[in-house]
């Protein structure tokens, strides 16, 4: 908290130190995206792991298993704000900020997208589209942080 | 042709089911059951391929015009076959027959092509090796829906 504030690493004071260098002096959003990003892959790998199960058992997507794709979704809405508040205050994405931003919007789309599958299909392949859905979220994050750091392909 | 094409056999979609699998009334289920699975997949593939062209297209065409276009060629095919399965009939099916046959041969044609003249392509597109950069599912997703449209049909007879 001290550090932050001696080296003016808060939001409000990002007019006020003239132009700023983000990669010296990490913001504490800046900071934020990286373990969002672990947390976000880790969870859709949970889940990908926990509906592959429910594929396995012959069994559709449950009420226990829609939670659990609320939370990767809330994450990654989290993620969408956190990535537009760097946007917002002039942080630069390497490899540019539409495809930042559209694949912060793809990652977001990725569970309600198979979520409603699985609700159509109320198979053990419904199960599956999910378990699609969460390891292409997982396979975004990596993308994420190559395109936020520029050491993408 | 008002067959009706409900997968009763495949692997068990038996008993976990809750009866939703034949909800698409008297429509064949190619985009049911397995097929659900595919349209997932293709779909997917439909936005990354599409949405990747058009960045590409709108923002760098001059750096590699032949990739690009093979890219958003790659995304219109993925798109054809999404619609299809999702509406299904016998019609789409066999649109969709065609059209993972020529998937198929698109991610071998250029798979080759860019092993064999690299030069070709200085930025990949999804077909590029095999579709490696994409864990060779370009190249397992037309077999697959080639197989699984083939198996409708002979479910249906």
């Amino acid at each position: 908290m001290v550090n932050a504030t001696i080296h003016g690493d808060w939001p409000w004071q990002a007019g006020t130190g003239g132009p700023r260098d983000g990669a010296a002096h990490p913001s504490r959003i800046a900071v934020m995206l990286t373990p969002l990003t672990v947390a976000l892959a880790v969870a859709a790998l949970a889940l990908a792991a926990w509906c592959g199960h429910a594929a396995y058992r012959d069994q559709p997507t449950k009420d226990w298993h829609f939670i659990g794709m609320g939370v990767v979704t809330a994450l990654a809405l989290v993620q969408l704000v956190v990535g537009t508040v760097q946007l917002a205050r002039g942080e630069e994405p390497a490899d540019g900020t539409v495809v930042f931003v559209s694949y912060l919007v793809g990652i977001l789309c990725c569970m309600p997208a198979t979520g409603m599958l699985s609700l159509g299909e109320r198979t053990r392949w419904g199960s599956l589209s999910v378990v699609a859905g969460a390891v292409v979220l997982a396979v975004l994050q990596v993308r994420l942080y190559d395109i936020w750091e520029g050491n993408g392909v | 042709m008002s067959e009706r094409l409900k997968r009763t056999g495949g692997e068990g979609t038996g008993d976990g089911g809750a009866g939703g699998a034949g909800a698409g009334g008297g429509r064949p289920g190619i985009g049911t059951g397995p097929g659900k699975l595919l349209v997932t997949l293709y779909g997917i593939f439909t936005v990354g391929a599409a949405s990747r062209s058009i960045v590409q297209l709108t923002t760098r065409y001059e750096e590699a015009p032949l990739a690009y276009v093979l890219s958003a060629v790659a995304a219109l095919v993925y798109a054809f076959i999404t619609v299809a399965l999702v509406r299904g009939g016998e019609g789409a099916r066999k649109a969709a027959l065609v059209c993972c046959a020529a998937e198929l041969l698109g991610v071998l044609t250029v798979g080759t092509w860019t092993l064999a003249d690299p030069s070709a392509f200085p930025d990949a597109t999804v077909w590029s090796d095999y579709g490696m950069g994409y864990l060779f599912i370009p190249l397992a997703l037309p077999v697959t829906g080639l197989l699984w449209l083939r198996g409708a049909a002979r479910k249906r007879t």
